[in-house]
């Protein structure tokens, strides 16, 4: 294998590594755990669910319904705060509410072939005290998420450092990235430039730039979290290309350079003048992949 | 000192075809031919694109170290009637290709600004060396007349220059320097960075003499 194929093909499991992690939410496999947990409380068989008749699917399903649209709500802010990114994130919030509904199923149907409650059989749909085994099972999951609900709306928002979960640091670090980069986003400089009344503006930008990469290297330096401080690599490049965008416009130094360095850079192509265009697009070609990374940092999804 | 602000003036691939026929017209047909065999060496779709030697462009060629700045965005903002001429008035430095001397716009810019760049400008006229030497002859004929000026400031000692070689262009571009700038500087805009990044004073180094 040579130089090359060895970092290709390292790119290419970290591209698939990143993605596997935002549409599965992988960095925070804990919530699964501290989402099924209450359903180990079913050992205790002071609570139990008793379904008379398992041809009520209705009542069954409106049962669940509530506390299954909290858990998924409450997943989905705090995967909301622990990606930098909103990209997946209800497949993520869907999958891993999914996830702890499952388990919780199988923790109370296990709990029930401890205490001797049920036992077990090979598999038969038409045997209604196995379809209502599992339906007292999954009853007792979705009424465990009651409890659930109230650790994620408690303890997982108070910043405490749980196994399998982002730390609290790299949290707070992130949210600052993305509240600076969201003012990037929402800047004036994406829209119109004027050489005498934006003066400020790229010196602004650039400071805005320089204060995220002392987040994003807060972040970087926690502990642990490695799969998540891979998500933010690319970002550091992407910040160094449009630091370099804003430092070469500026260093045009003259109003008519200034603002042709604007144009090529930031100004939407399908606006311009027919007489510049032609110009301006070859110029844009040349440094098209400067502009496909600027656009990129514009389109983040940051949730803004 | 700040960035010495220069300019290319060269052909596009899509105006080759124009002055190939030009050069025909003109009975310069050796030259028509070899520019339209070699043209793809030399051409792109910019000014900037321009790769007079060594398959390097001015921007490589000129920005080796600091001290240069292009401005050759204006040449390209500039219109076809050069009435917009003034936004050309911060170049200092023209670096122009001798085949560039056929486009219609630039014949009009060089007849605009010949006579202050021949005085206040430096003009840097550069031929492949590879043309046959009655070739360069002919072409460094065609300069004197579009930039009469500054041809004839050239003979007569003003800062001027034709380069054949890569040495050649070395060599004007270093002397413009020593002359006006110095290489090691920071641009202006390096220099407030760093001021902004350090914004303490050096100080003075301590003293070991014993009185």
């Amino acid at each position: 294998m040579t130089l090359d194929q060895k970092s290709t093909s390292s790119i290419s499991s970290t591209i698939n590594l990143d993605k596997l992690d935002q549409m599965l939410g992988l960095r925070a496999w804990g919530l699964i755990l501290y989402g099924a947990l209450p359903a180990s409380l079913s050992l205790l068989g002071v609570v139990e669910v008793k379904v008379a008749q398992i041809n009520k699917v209705v009542p069954m399903l409106a049962v669940s319904i509530l506390p299954l649209i909290v858990t998924f709500l409450l997943v989905r802010a705090r995967q909301k705060e622990w990606y930098f990114t909103t990209d997946y994130l209800n497949l993520r919030s869907t999958i891993t509410t999914l996830l702890i509904v499952i388990t919780a199923t199988l923790i109370a149907g296990a709990s029930g072939i401890i205490r001797e409650k049920y036992h077990f059989s090979p598999l038969d749909l038409r045997n209604q005290n196995q379809l209502a085994a599992y339906a007292e099972s999954f009853l007792f999951g979705m009424a465990s998420l009651v409890i659930s609900s109230s650790i994620f709306a408690t303890i997982l928002t108070k910043g405490a450092d749980l196994p399998g979960l982002p730390a609290s640091g790299f949290i707070t670090s992130i949210a600052k990235m993305r509240q600076q980069l969201i003012a990037i986003q929402n800047s004036s400089i994406w829209q119109r430039y004027d050489y005498n009344q934006d003066t400020t503006v790229f010196d602004e930008l650039k400071q805005t730039r320089d204060s995220i990469i002392k987040d994003l290297e807060a972040a970087l330096s926690q502990p642990g979290n490695k799969l998540a401080k891979r998500g933010l690599q690319p970002l550091r490049s992407q910040l160094d290309v449009f630091a370099r965008s804003i430092t070469e416009i500026k260093e045009g130094q003259i109003k008519d350079t200034i603002e042709f360095r604007w144009r090529v850079r930031f100004a939407d192509p399908t606006t311009m003048a027919d007489g510049a265009g032609e110009n301006l697009q070859h110029e844009r070609d040349a440094i098209k992949d400067e502009i496909a990374i600027l656009k990129t940092l514009k389109n983040l999804r940051l949730g803004g | 000192m700040s960035d010495l602000f220069y300019a290319v003036i060269a052909l596009k691939t899509n105006e080759v075809p124009a002055v190939v026929q030009q050069l025909d017209a003109l009975k310069l047909d050796g030259v028509a031919a070899w520019l339209d065999q070699n043209h793809a060496t030399f051409y792109g779709n910019r000014n900037e694109d321009w790769k007079p030697f060594n398959g390097q462009t001015i921007s490589q060629l000129v920005n080796q170290t600091k001290g240069y700045q292009t401005q050759t965005n204006l040449i390209d903002q500039l219109k076809n009637d050069i009435s917009n001429v003034g936004i050309v008035r911060p170049i200092r430095v023209y670096f122009i290709d001798v085949f560039a001397l056929f486009v219609d716009k630039y014949i009009k810019f060089a007849g605009t600004v010949d006579f202050s760049v021949a005085e206040s400008g430096q003009c840097c006229l550069l031929i492949p060396s590879a043309l046959p030497f009655h070739m360069q002859d002919l072409l460094i004929g065609v300069y004197c007349k579009v930039w009469r000026e500054v041809c004839n400031t050239y003979r007569q000692g003003n800062l001027h220059r034709i380069a054949m070689r890569v040495d050649d262009l070395q060599n004007f571009r270093n002397y413009l320097l020593k002359l006006f700038g110095s290489d090691d500087s920071p641009s202006i805009v390096a220099e407030q960075e760093l001021s902004n990044r350090f914004p303490f004073q050096t100080k003075q180094p301590p003293s070991f003499a014993r009185n």
